[in-house]
């Protein structure tokens, strides 16, 4: 280890440990009468208003992803990686659509959960089972890239070796996480949110200022970057990519950001941080808010092409064979140590705070909607509370397995196969916001067959460098295109669905209850159903 | 019920919402559509700028659409406005 970078590795260190000391204070902040209630561990005590709402939604959904994975996308590809920006647009109108309706839903009876919602919706345990047992799942690859994030911050300050030693630095920062998340719940990474898209704002706006004047302009990191993705890739023989998509790419392009826009709003993490809000106000607020970050994230995806440009850090990151690595190198060749210092913390805690959120929303599906529903019907809420924050210890574990098992070539891979997995929870969850029209049986059937669809076409894709889960991409049937997985196995589950629902229907099959009601759906803070905190405890 | 009798928002806003929402989807779907290079702004090729602008254009639609369901949502008394 004698090539670390000493000044950054300090600045990274001393953001790490500021962090961490608010993580455990957090306990403390706005705090209820018990820290031992889902409510106040797992939603934070749900009162928090539009600016907290926006941070922690911020933090929540600009994770490793938008810093690490999508640059490397853009670097490695050019313009098929760069799908992520309209992704995280068209999240928005459904963030709008959905969000107000889950809020209500949830509030006046409530549900911690997306499971628990689904379950109430339609009166099917098993429904619900399917639902949790998916955003489970899904939330262990999320969390893992958070971790290949972190990886990359670390190799490029020079915090590398062999063995155990190279996995120590990223063991250290996860059981630290880990511990807070404990003490803390939703807490932690709420307040931890604020310091940290505060930094990320800096870096971003200095690294979009800055860079382009030492890089000769916008016009010649473009001309540059086309130059450079024209070479022929020396493992296929073909060009790596070009600057705007082509007719192959036009239809991945589209369906991977309509499929994971549909994932966006469903994902247990992003449901955590929707209903940690005090009133339904705030959710449409940030539908129109939120997009400020997606600037960001398109301004962030550019910084691929930056580090395309600048043919040392080009020529670094190929060396490596990790175009996860485009981004860090690309700061600490062009920022003076002290500011990539600061970058490197922003990207660290920008992992951080996510993977916190996601394994505590893993964890309350667990504990509501398997323990408590299948094993311990009567567990009390501090019972809850507890299995909660053990869960919330094992997910992390299960997120290790995937960073150490799976290919990290394309980190950006991670978080599409969780897409796969949790688009096929939409019928139940999105369009049973607004319909019920559908069977309990037909959505478990589709949910089904397209899980296992999406998988198996998941494991198969093969590349040069790897024999299974390759990419995210398939050809899809009759098409003759190539699409985002997730999309091709939500029409197939869809299809089920209302096919199933029409004979179901038809034949007379049993149905669930609904234990919701149309009024439920768009109550506020001020209608008296809506329960608050102390009436939850009473329950 | 404490509340106001809900009051239902007019066809022409469910209309006008609803475009306010496809719209995104429409242009940024479209691919093929904003698949050149030219015309640059500022270095940045068309496919780039285009769908940055969008972001904008859209956060202004959604707030557009906030706006004009808030006050006809059923269930909340308009008087309670800003609070």
């Amino acid at each position: 280890m004698d090539d670390v970078n000493g000044v950054e590795l300090t600045i990274f260190i001393i953001f790490f440990v500021l962090v961490t000391a608010m993580g455990f204070m957090a306990a403390r902040w706005r705090r209820g009468q018990t820290l031992m209630h889902l409510d106040e561990w797992g939603l934070g005590g749900r009162r928090f208003g539009t600016f907290t709402t926006w941070f922690l939604l911020g933090g929540d959904l600009y994770t490793a992803y938008t810093f690490i994975a999508v640059p490397a996308a853009v670097f490695a590809g050019g313009a098929t990686g760069f799908w992520a920006l309209p992704y995280a647009v068209i999240a928005y109108p459904l963030v709008f659509l959905l969000g107000p309706r889950l809020w209500s839903v949830s509030h006046v009876h409530g549900y911690v959960t997306t499971a628990d919602f689904v379950r109430g919706r339609f009166g099917s345990r098993s429904l619900g089972l399917a639902v949790a047992v998916t955003g489970i799942l899904a939330m262990m690859p999320y969390i893992a890239l958070q971790l290949v994030g972190i990886q990359a911050v670390l190799t490029v300050m020079g915090v590398k070796g062999s063995g155990l030693a190279k996995d120590l630095p990223l063991l250290i920062a996860f059981a630290v996480l880990a511990a807070y998340t404990y003490t803390s719940g939703l807490r932690a990474p709420a307040l931890i949110a604020f310091v940290k898209d505060a930094l990320i704002y800096l870096v971003i706006i200095v690294a979009v200022i800055y860079i382009p004047t030492k890089l000769g302009g916008w016009g010649h990191i473009f001309d540059s970057a086309q130059a450079s993705l024209a070479k022929p890739n020396p493992a296929t023989g073909k060009p790596s990519g070009s600057l705007i998509t082509n007719d192959m790419t036009h239809w991945a392009y589209g369906t991977l950001a309509l499929g994971s826009a549909l994932a966006l709003f469903i994902y247990p993490h992003t449901v955590t941080g929707a209903l940690a809000s005090g009133r339904r106000d705030v959710i449409k607020r940030n539908a129109a808010l939120l997009p400020a970050y997606s600037l960001l994230l398109g301004l962030l995806a550019l910084l691929g092409y930056m580090a395309l440009a600048r043919p040392d850090v080009a020529a670094a990151v190929k060396a490596a064979k990790n175009p996860q690595l485009a981004v860090p190198t690309l700061f600490d060749h062009m920022f003076p140590d002290w500011f990539a210092g600061v970058a490197f913390a922003a990207i660290g805690i920008g992992a951080l705070v996510p993977a916190a959120i996601m394994s505590i929303a893993a964890s309350n599906l667990f504990t509501r909607n398997v323990y408590k529903e299948f094993f311990r019907p009567s567990a009390t809420p501090a019972e809850e509370t507890r299995v909660s924050r053990l869960v919330s210890l094992l997910v992390k574990v299960g997120a290790l397995v995937f960073v150490l098992a799976f290919d990290k070539t394309l980190s950006i891979n991670l978080q599409l196969l969780g897409g796969i997995w949790i688009v096929q929870t939409f019928p139940s969850l999105g369009l049973g916001l607004f319909t019920r029209w559908f069977h309990r049986w037909a959505l478990l059937a589709g949910w089904a067959v397209a899980m296992v669809y999406g998988t198996l076409t998941a494991y198969n894709q093969h590349s040069a460098t790897q024999n299974h889960f390759a990419q995210s991409t398939a050809d899809v049937p009759f098409l003759h295109h190539t699409g985002y997985i997730a999309l091709t196995a939500f029409v197939i589950n869809m299809i089920i669905v209302l096919v199933l629902t029409a004979i179901f229907r038809a034949a007379g099959v049993p149905d669930g209850t609904d234990e919701t009601r149309p009024a439920d759906y768009t109550a506020d803070a001020d209608d008296p159903r809506v329960k608050d905190l102390p009436e939850l405890v009473a329950d | 019920m404490p509340h106001d009798a809900p009051r239902s928002p007019s066809p022409v806003m469910r209309v006008v919402v609803a475009i306010l929402l496809i719209a995104p989807f429409a242009v940024y779907l479209s691919v093929p559509s904003y698949a050149r290079v030219k015309p640059r702004l500022a270095g940045l090729p068309f496919f780039y700028w285009w769908q940055l602008l969008w972001v904008i254009i859209t956060a202004l639609f959604i707030g557009t659409a906030y706006l004009l369901t808030r006050r006809t949502r059923p269930g909340r008394p308009a008087d309670r406005e800003g609070e």
